[in-house]
């Protein structure tokens, strides 16, 4: 069975990311296992989805806020692939707080501090840009199915954002605009696990990976998929 | 008045020789470095630098300060260059930009009079800082400067803070002088309104929530007077926990809360030196406390300046706030933000974290490897 390990800085990529490989490769295909770094409390099991008949195992491992995905990589991707039997390892973080035109320097970097290792290019980073809520509102329906107060023409009256033509990669800090959304209807969006699970859950994936002028606009989103593809092959 | 920069050697010359260069400073800054690096050591070199001139302590028979402070009201800059050697002043010079305000070589000297506009001449004794032996608010006013400064620096170990080591202040000067004065300290403080509720906040912002916080005495066999000790009603317990039965991390916590909030409520400026912050506090507490510190002195008139060799500590803070410690045999080096802007920027692409910058040494040379 293939493995695959997947970093990610946070809760809401995590849930996301799990419910996005479930969608994507379907239940029958993979085994997955969650993880939650603790600093020094050591590593949080937080569940697994057991499947005997799975062709892939994939790890989710979120670094929690004491670390960074790059950190949590450079302390444990030579082991995993080395002694555990990992094929690819992805990075999944936001572009935010760098900006826009800060993007080749930091995978540049990354290049760098990798370069030595044998296992470089079994190692993609994937930013999100700006963050992981722009692959959210890409799906631009989704908040009229959190709340009817919130359909794409509401959302334009009120706050200006035309979810239907823009590109949400062109959003500078994307959460922000969620959180305008919210607020039409009466609420903030703080990011807590079980809002998480709420925004993900309505999320309709099959329009996300398979509309092709979505993709082209959101090419992160693009890039993950691309990386998924490579790394499952 | 602040203080910006710190190069100090003692010893020159001899076997027991020590230089450390380059440390620059800010209204928050954070000193790390390798154990036996010279942290402590610098702390002590600012310490007794602040002390000597305050008078809370004699001449310091040996050492070499090149300092450099920044008066924040009239924005100017002072470099105050001491050298001492077997109790002799040698040298002591200090100037505003590039005006030389004072310059004297053992018992001869001259300093600027803002009175009569020029240099005039005196003749110190040589085992005495001018400040001791000139003071006129109007004719040397920036004399005055130096020892408002010195007056208002408080230097704590918080390593050294135990629960049951209570210093028992003579005079209420001490009960800034030690975070180990905290229940007398906390007297004074409930003299101060909505004071207990703001440190029961604080504690609790850092993971220690507390309903009630009390003083009481004790008596104590030997001791002429009872003694005051502190004590905490956490949240979660039916009970009080007076500060002997609490840890060493938490109590250290709960009386450098205390120390803090009094200092900013005197409102006066301050800088405030800290070493070894967060030791015997978990990690999660750790960071707490320095994101709390930072939040607090935001804006504040208190210059902080921590030692730490903590991961989540230093992962917690803005890089540019750092200054990171390597010796090489007697001399150590402070890279910052300063005098490594470049690798300081560079690193913030990387996505790591700061503590990899720290143990990677990322801050020389690590991309053209």
């Amino acid at each position: 069975m293939k493995k695959i390990a997947i970093f990610v800085e946070g809760q809401t990529e995590r849930i996301f990311v799990e419910k996005f490989l479930i969608e994507y490769f379907g239940y029958y295909k993979i085994e997955l296992e969650l993880q939650k770094y603790l600093g020094t409390k050591g590593i949080k099991f937080l569940g697994k989805r057991e499947n005997p008949y799975a062709q892939f195992f994939v790890l989710i491992f979120d670094v929690g806020g004491d670390s960074t995905v790059v950190t949590a990589l450079k302390e444990r991707a030579e082991n995993m692939i080395n002694n555990s039997g990992y094929s690819y390892i992805l990075a999944l973080q936001d572009l935010y707080p760098r900006k826009r035109e800060e993007k080749n320097i930091v995978i540049e970097t990354f290049g760098k501090i990798f370069k030595d290792y044998f296992f470089a290019d079994k190692l993609k980073l994937i930013l999100a840009i700006m963050e992981i809520e722009a692959w959210f509102l890409a799906d631009y329906n989704l908040f009229g199915r959190i709340s009817p107060l919130a359909t794409t023409k509401l959302i334009q009256e009120k706050i200006g954002v035309d979810l239907i033509h823009d590109n949400p990669e062109s959003y500078r800090h994307p959460s922000s605009i969620i959180n305008q959304i919210y607020s039409i209807f009466g609420q903030k969006y703080k990011k807590r696990e079980k809002q998480s699970y709420q925004i993900v859950y309505k999320i309709d994936f099959p329009f996300l990976i398979c509309t092709e002028i979505i993709l082209d606009k959101v090419s992160s989103l693009k890039y993950f998929i691309d990386c998924l593809d490579m790394s499952f092959s | 008045m602040i203080l910006t920069k710190v190069d100090y050697f003692e010893n020159k010359g001899q076997d027991n020789y020590w230089e450390i260069k380059d440390v620059n400073l800010g209204m928050f800054s954070l000193i790390i470095g390798q154990n036996a690096t010279g942290k402590t050591r610098l702390v002590n070199v600012i310490s007794g630098f602040a002390k000597m001139l305050s008078k809370k302590i004699p001449l310091i028979q040996t050492g070499n300060w090149n300092l450099k402070f920044r008066n924040q009201t009239t924005n100017v800059d002072y470099e105050y260059h001491l050298n001492i050697s077997k109790g002799v002043v040698n040298l002591e010079e200090v100037k505003l930009g590039k005006k030389l305000l004072l310059k004297r070589q053992k018992e001869q000297g001259e300093l600027f009079s803002n009175t009569k506009n020029k240099m005039i001449p005196f003749n110190p004794p040589e085992d005495e800082l001018t400040v001791h032996v000139r003071r006129d608010v109007k004719e040397f006013p920036f004399l005055e400067d130096f020892l408002r400064w010195s007056n208002n620096f408080h230097g704590y170990s918080f390593t050294n803070v135990k629960p049951d080591h209570i210093t028992i202040p003579g005079k209420s000067e001490i009960l800034l002088e030690d975070l180990s004065t905290t229940p007398y300290l906390l007297i004074e403080a409930l003299k101060t309104k909505d004071i207990i509720k703001t440190i029961k906040q604080d504690f609790s912002s850092i993971g220690y929530p507390i309903k009630r916080i009390a003083v009481n005495p004790k008596k104590i066999t030997g001791a002429s007077n009872d003694i005051l000790f502190a004590t905490v009603w956490e949240n979660d317990l039916s009970c009080t926990t007076d500060q002997l039965s609490m840890s060493q991390g938490m109590y250290r916590a709960f009386s450098l809360i205390i120390i803090i909030e009094y200092l900013l409520r005197l409102k006066k400026e301050c800088t405030v030196v800290i070493d070894d912050l967060g030791e015997g506090l978990d990690y999660q507490r750790s960071s707490k406390i320095i994101d709390l510190l930072i939040e607090k002195l935001d804006k504040s008139q208190i210059q902080l300046i921590t030692t730490s060799n903590d991961r989540f500590l230093i992962n917690a803070v803005d890089l540019k706030n750092l200054n990171l410690l390597e010796r090489k045999g007697h001399f150590v080096f402070s890279y910052n933000y300063k005098n490594s802007k470049e690798k300081f920027d560079e690193f913030v692409y990387t996505g790591l974290s700061n503590f990899d910058f720290f143990s990677g040494k990322m801050y020389k040379e690590w991309s053209q490897s």
